[in-house]
Parts: structure tokens; C-alpha cells; sequence
């Protein structure tokens, strides 16, 4: 990754403070739409090569263990993608939240449904946020989700779409229930060196 | 307005105006000719109570993300299918309904007004099944026998050591069964190949029917074929392979007017996980067992040297 392309410390922090404001966004507006309380941890984030990308998946996706992973295209100039990580347990949990009965919980299509609907949400209100308190638009593109068995075939399909890649990442976490969900925001470098700049123009104001 | 008249009703995509309540407030042309049901048979209706399939609850919710996020929300077409019911009148889809995307948008947020894009997916979805449908094939040529449709050995080998490190994870026992057509040799010699086939037919659906999900079979070549049995003691996999010697036993394949009897040898081995064998070792062992009811007079399950 260029060295340009990369975050100092001071732009880490002030990418996190607007990550935090943007979750927060994103934590009334669940509150909201399904009358649930949910939490978003403090936001980890890390710039990656390709490889490490990869091997930051495989440590994610355990062998043996179902997940969902949504898929949703960013455009504009902070552009790319983000990709949203649950469980099939925690899928199934979070259905019941959204006052899914017992046999709906068993499809694999309403789960699909949930979990779409949650990504976007999730998504479509932090990214927005963040992209306000940056000055600058974006819209997306509608979310695809996959269920994944194999975790090799999904590295292998993957890997192919970014050069080098930043991760946010965050869980997001449901009282009284047990829901643990990760969102990743993926860049490429051009959308990463938009940010930058943007960040320090942030950082100036105050 | 005359311009956005027209967009709205020469666009090539339904469009639906809805209030929070979901009242529907505009209706284009593009759905009046594919329902057949023109606006005002629909407009100030609640489109739950014209189309009463529509699940009310999912739809509000998805209402009140677009105007709460104000960013759209989505029914897509792979969980859904379809939001309003539309008869698709092609003789090539397989398609009964048309397959629908709906990206819902907030359209006058201070009203909680919404708007309803309508995509029709259908060619897209045909697309996608005669992949998948492929992809199948493929996948089949790939892994089983050609005539029998069962796995072949090289699934075989790449299957069986999962399943040996997942027994040995959960430390369950794992069998094999090794089996070989009786006198197959002289069925083909009497009868010619299109019945010698149509024993191995025969066979391979007795043993693929009569085992569980989690098991496999697999033409090894020949007339001989191979069971993995999962979770499954030497016991249990005597009792499994009993149970289909039997089964064999009493099948009679008809030709024309004659009618042959079929009968079958079996191995049966666990794998040794105290000293940590191999499948190839298990197999072999197995193999050994199938000549000993070859030597025995055939038509016989044999377990133990």
C-alpha cells in the first residue's frame, strides 16, 4: 500500500470520533424502525494488503459455521464497499427481534430478508452520517447476500475485487440477546486518499 | 409537470406512490398494463387490502427505514420474488410470476410519503437458474460415475479425509463397506453389457437409498462399490450392510422376458483411531474382508478376519 494511502495517528482518532458519531446515528435509527436498543462497539480500524485481508477473513470465518454476508456497493467519491458478517446462531437470534415466529426462523429466505434489511440499514444511515460530516455524497447500490458454507470459495471470489483495502469494523451487539454482527467498510486507495484529505480538513477546523 | 407526467407513465418500471400508512397514492401505467387494474381501482386503497398477500408488517417496517434512514430500503427478489403479483404470459420462462426488485425511497419525508420503484428481474432470475443448474452438472460430472450417478473414487478420497479428521474431532467411529457384485462377470457375458449396467444401476440406487444423508457411496470401478458410513460403529455398519445384502438379495432385474438374480459381497471395517490409520488402511482392510466373502461362497456380509 503507498505510503499516502495509509493513516496517522491523528487521522485514525478522527476517523473513529466520526465512526462513533455515525454509529450512533445508526443505533437510533434501529431504535426506531424495530423498537430494539442495540450497541455498536468502538470501531477497530486498520489499513490491509490484499493478503492480510485475506487472512483477516479466515480468522473471522470459523470452518463448521454458517454466515451471512451482505454486500453493498458505496458511490461517490468515497467510494467501495461494505460487507456485513453474522453468524447463522446470531442471524437467527436477530430474526426473533424482528418478531420473526419460530418456523419463519428455520427459512432461509426470511433470514435473508432480516439480515438484508439490517445491513442496510446499518450501512445506508453511518455511511450517510459519515459522508455529512465529511461534506460530501454518496448513494448506494441495493445489498446482495449470500450464505456461505465454504469459506475458502468465498476468500477466492472476494479477494479479486480490491488492491489494497481499509477495514472498519465494528460489532454490533443486542441487549438481552445474544447478536453479534460485524461491518466492514472496504476502500480502495483513491476513495482512502479522498478520506484522508477529508479528515484533514476536519482536523484543521478544530 | 406535463414532463414528469410522462417519465412517471412511460418509464419501464411499476411505480407506486404510498403514505406511511400504506395507502397507495399513485399507480402508472406501466402497472395498470401488467395487472390489468387501472389507478383508479387502486388509488386512496390500502395496498394490503387490494393485495392481500402482501405481508403488512415487513412492508411498514421497510416504509419507516426509508423515512427514518432517508436512504431507500429494498424487497429484493431473492427472498421475496415478488411484491405485487404479475403473470408472466412467456411460454420459455419457467416462471409462473414475474420476479420483482422494489427499492423503496423517500419521496416527501415531511408527508411520510414513499416511493415504490418496481424492476422486473425475471430474465435475470432464468439467467441465474440455468447457471446454477449448470454449475450442477458440472459439479456431477466432476464427482460421480457417469452410468451409476453415484460419487466417484476421487470424491472418495477428497470427502472421506474430512470426514475422518471431523470423527476423529468429535471422536465418533467411521466405517467403510466395501461391496462387489456376485458372478457380475457372467451376467455380462450372458446377457451383454445393457444389462450388466442396468445390475450396476440397480445396485448403486439400493445403496444410495438406503443409507443416510450423511453417508456416501461411490463406484469405485467395475462392479465394486464403496460406502463411507459417518458416526457409524463396526456393529451399526454390519447391521446397515446386512440390511442391503438383503435388500439385493430380493431384487430381480427383468430383461424382456427373462428375469436375473443379483447378489452382492460385503467388507465391513471401522477406521482405527487408536492408531491413528488411514483410509487407505481401512479400505484395505475392508477389501480383505470382501475377498473373505468372495472365498466364503459370496452373498455375505463379513466383518471380522
Amino acid at each position: 500500500m503507498s505510503e499516502y494511502a495509509q493513516f496517522n495517528e491523528n487521522e485514525k482518532d478522527c476517523l473513529q470520533e466520526l465512526m462513533n458519531i455515525s454509529y450512533g446515528a445508526a443505533t437510533a435509527a434501529i431504535a426506531d424502525i424495530i423498537n430494539k436498543e442495540a450497541t455498536l462497539s468502538i470501531p477497530n480500524i486498520q489499513t490491509v494488503t490484499t493478503k492480510e485481508f485475506k487472512d483477516y477473513l479466515k480468522e473471522k470465518l470459523l470452518n463448521k459455521i454458517e454466515y451471512f454476508i451482505t454486500n453493498q456497493l458505496i458511490s461517490g467519491s468515497f467510494c467501495g464497499e461494505t460487507m456485513f458478517v453474522i453468524d447463522r446462531k446470531s442471524t437467527e437470534n436477530l430474526a426473533l427481534e424482528f418478531d420473526l415466529d419460530e418456523d419463519e426462523v428455520k427459512d432461509d429466505d426470511e433470514l435473508k430478508d432480516v439480515i438484508l434489511e439490517i445491513s442496510n440499514i446499518i450501512t445506508s444511515t453511518t455511511l450517510s452520517k459519515l459522508a455529512g460530516l465529511i461534506e460530501t455524497s454518496i448513494s448506494f447500490s441495493p445489498p446482495q447476500v449470500e450464505i456461505v458454507k465454504n469459506s475458502e470459495s468465498f476468500y477466492r471470489n472476494y479477494i479479486n475485487e480490491y488492491d489494497h483495502i481499509i477495514i472498519i469494523s465494528t460489532d454490533i451487539i443486542f441487549k438481552e440477546q445474544n447478536i453479534s454482527g460485524e461491518l466492514l467498510i472496504l476502500s480502495k486507495d483513491e476513495a482512502t486518499i479522498f478520506l484522508k484529505e477529508a479528515l484533514n480538513r476536519v482536523l484543521e477546523e478544530f | 409537470m406535463r414532463s414528469n407526467d410522462t417519465i412517471f407513465n412511460t418509464i419501464d418500471n411499476g411505480i407506486i406512490i404510498l403514505d406511511e400508512n400504506l395507502n397507495i397514492l399513485a399507480w402508472n401505467r406501466w402497472l395498470e398494463i401488467r395487472t390489468n387494474i387501472l389507478k383508479e381501482e387502486v388509488i386512496d386503497k390500502g395496498i394490503c387490502q387490494k393485495f392481500s398477500y402482501i405481508d403488512e408488517k415487513r412492508l411498514k417496517r421497510k416504509v419507516k427505514a426509508a423515512l427514518v434512514t432517508k436512504s431507500p430500503s429494498y424487497y429484493n427478489v431473492d427472498p421475496h420474488k415478488y411484491l405485487i403479483k404479475i403473470k408472466i404470459n412467456s411460454i420459455n420462462s419457467n416462471y409462473d410470476l414475474m420476479q420483482q426488485d422494489v427499492t423503496i425511497v423517500p419521496y416527501d419525508i415531511e408527508n411520510k410519503i414513499v416511493c415504490l420503484y418496481i424492476y422486473d428481474k425475471t430474465a435475470l432470475c432464468e439467467i441465474n437458474s440455468k447457471l446454477e443448474r449448470a454449475n450442477t452438472e458440472l459439479v456431477d460430472l466432476t464427482n460421480k460415475d457417469y452410468l451409476t450417478k453415484v460419487y466417484n473414487r476421487r470424491y472418495f478420497n477428497d470427502y472421506s479425509k474430512k470426514a475422518i479428521e471431523l470423527a476423529k474431532r468429535n471422536n465418533q467411529d467411521i466405517s467403510v463397506v466395501a461391496i462387489d457384485i456376485d458372478r457380475f462377470k457372467k451376467i455380462n457375458d450372458t446377457f451383454g453389457h445393457t444389462v450388466g449396467d442396468e445390475a450396476l444401476i440397480t445396485v448403486a440406487n439400493i445403496l444410495r437409498s438406503n443409507i443416510r444423508k450423511s453417508d456416501i457411496v461411490s463406484r469405485f470401478g467395475g462392479e465394486e462399490f464403496v460406502m463411507l458410513l459417518n458416526n457409524a460403529s463396526l456393529t451399526e455398519a454390519t447391521v446397515i450392510a446386512e440390511k442391503i445384502r438383503v435388500i439385493i438379495e430380493d431384487t430381480i432385474i427383468k430383461v424382456g422376458d427373462k428375469e436375473i438374480d443379483i447378489t452382492a459381497s460385503f467388507g465391513v471395517a471401522t477406521l482405527n483411531k487408536e492408531n491413528d490409520e488411514n483410509i487407505s488402511i481401512t479400505l484395505q482392510r475392508a477389501d480383505d474382508l470382501l475377498y473373505l466373502a468372495k472365498k466364503h461362497g459370496r452373498n455375505e456380509v463379513v466383518n471380522s478376519l
